[in-house]
């Protein structure tokens, strides 16, 4: 009795020990790894436009696509690119599959806590599309009617504090939730600002967009906790793009509506 | 990757599981019911029917069996409100609406399923059963309600059990049109909590006890509709 017992609790501690072995593991810096490999793997979304998206060859494309590939040619190494969608953005950095996150990725206080960002690159924002004369005026209209976005998006914390009786219905993706709301199941569309182009320019007419932002979304790369050296070497690049003005090409290039630039502390 | 046993206790957990498994619950036993009205219909019109029917029925059978039922559901939800915008017709404009086309496609695809259940079963029957009930002088409800039903419950029980089974699991696609069932709740916690393997695994759980539950109710009616002499494995 007394030898399982202590073999048992022995084999516990032992498979604990191996646990936070493992763990640590992980805290070697990225910035090595992908020098020591000369290949950087990014995860780029490929359904959400003008971030990532695929083009009618089924190549991944958009700004996000850009900015990974202008840090690897800065860093002198080939970029990868691994497709991620909006929920399974941060598992797939955490488990190790991609050195970093160009996707579309908002910074909030929920995300902080699971990973790290960089400075902001871009600030976007989730804005409300309504079809032309409906009464809806302001995001706080919302209350009572239906609306409809997608699941895993920063639209929902903000849709709690300024539209909490609004009936949402939360779709798997873009598409769906866009044709939801052409079809008139629902009153509403919140996307990302500066990705709507692609959902109105079908109907230019019937369509207008709320000034009111849902949410103000500051997008920034993401890396895994604790991983700083790589996070300071990518905002570096990031400066050095902001200020040479290859950030400026690159939006330019995919978003037709003025954006501000970010801010570099000196 | 460690497991987050505490997450388990979280009331957001609690909470999200309750509210989902209220509508699969919903959703799964008006399919199911759908699904039996439906397979009757079929099984009726291809039996006792004229020829036209019987080729109807049958042919309503095998496309249904063919066509996943995600497609269907997308092409009902996406299709109808397509020929009948909700802008126009607002008996559609109801926060239902989602619930109620998951309910209709589950129903038309399962049904089929069903109906082969049904029909193995009647054909199963011996005509010869009927005729002598015929020759002992019953009337038509009562050959049916004292011959044919006895003898054909054992024999479709276990395949009803089996595709109710699949009915369950055919809800899941309701979440792709944003209807909050289990999977949704799952999704949704997934994505506000980045918890995502104990989410999944305290859904399948939940999945796994639905099912358990459903296919021990049927063993329980397989034992009290069990023909006398007759031994159920």
């Amino acid at each position: 009795m007394r030898r399982t017992v202590l073999s048992s609790s022995l084999a516990i501690a032992f498979a604990f020990a191996l646990t936070f072995l493992a763990s640590n593991a992980h805290a070697e810096s990225t910035l090595q790894t992908v020098k020591a490999r000369g290949a950087m793997i990014a995860g780029v979304r490929f359904d959400a436009p003008p971030y990532g998206y695929v083009d009618a060859n089924g190549q991944n494309i958009g700004l996000d696509v850009e900015i990974a590939a202008e840090i690897a040619k800065r860093l002198g190494v080939k970029l990868e690119l691994i497709r991620v969608t909006g929920q399974s953005r941060i598992p797939t950095l955490n488990s190790g599959k991609v050195d970093l996150l160009v996707a579309a990725l908002t910074r909030t206080a929920e995300r902080e806590k699971v990973v790290d960002f960089t400075m902001t690159y871009i600030t976007d924002g989730s804005a409300v599309v309504v079809k032309k004369g409906s009464p809806i005026k302001t995001p706080s209209d919302l209350n009572g009617r239906t609306v409809s976005y997608v699941q895993g998006t920063t639209a929902d914390a903000g849709m709690k504090l300024l539209a909490p009786q609004a009936q949402i219905t939360k779709f798997q993706e873009y598409p769906a939730a866009f044709l939801a709301f052409q079809q008139g199941i629902t009153e509403a569309f919140i996307g990302q600002a500066l990705g709507l182009d692609q959902f109105l320019k079908s109907d230019a007419g019937k369509y207008e967009v709320l000034r009111d932002l849902v949410v103000v979304d500051p997008t920034a790369i993401g890396v895994r906790k604790g991983d700083t050296e790589w996070k300071d070497a990518l905002n570096e690049i990031l400066k050095a793009m902001i200020t040479d003005g290859t950030w400026s090409k690159i939006i330019t290039k995919h978003v037709s509506i003025p954006v501000e630039t970010p801010k570099v502390s000196p | 990757m460690r497991f987050d046993w505490e997450f388990l206790a979280d009331p957001r957990l609690a909470a999200g599981l309750i509210s989902g498994l209220k509508m699969t619950l919903i959703l799964s036993v008006c399919s199911a019911l759908g699904a039996l009205l439906i397979a009757i219909v079929l099984v009726i019109a291809r039996i006792g029917g004229p020829r036209p029917l019987q080729l109807a029925s049958r042919y309503y059978t095998d496309v249904a069996r063919n066509v996943p039922v995600l497609i269907t559901l997308f092409f009902l939800y996406f299709g109808i409100t397509s020929l009948f915008p909700p802008s126009e017709y607002t008996f559609l404009r109801t926060p239902h609406l989602g619930a109620i086309i998951t309910v209709v496609a589950v129903s038309l695809v399962m049904g089929a399923f069903v109906s082969e259940v049904l029909r193995q079963g009647v054909e199963s029957v011996p005509v010869g059963q009927v005729e002598a009930a015929m020759a002992s002088g019953l009337d038509a409800p009562s050959i049916y309600r004292h011959v044919v039903i006895p003898q054909l419950l054992p024999l479709i029980l276990p395949g009803l059990s089996s595709e109710m089974v699949n009915v369950i699991k055919s809800t899941t696609f309701a979440m792709t049109i944003g209807v909050a069932d289990l999977m949704w709740h799952g999704q949704n916690l997934e994505s506000e909590t980045f918890k995502g393997v104990e989410t999944m695994t305290a859904i399948s759980v939940v999945y796994f006890l639905l099912s358990f539950c459903t296919i021990a109710a049927f063993r329980g009616l397989e034992v009290i509709y069990q023909l006398p002499g007759a031994k159920t494995s």
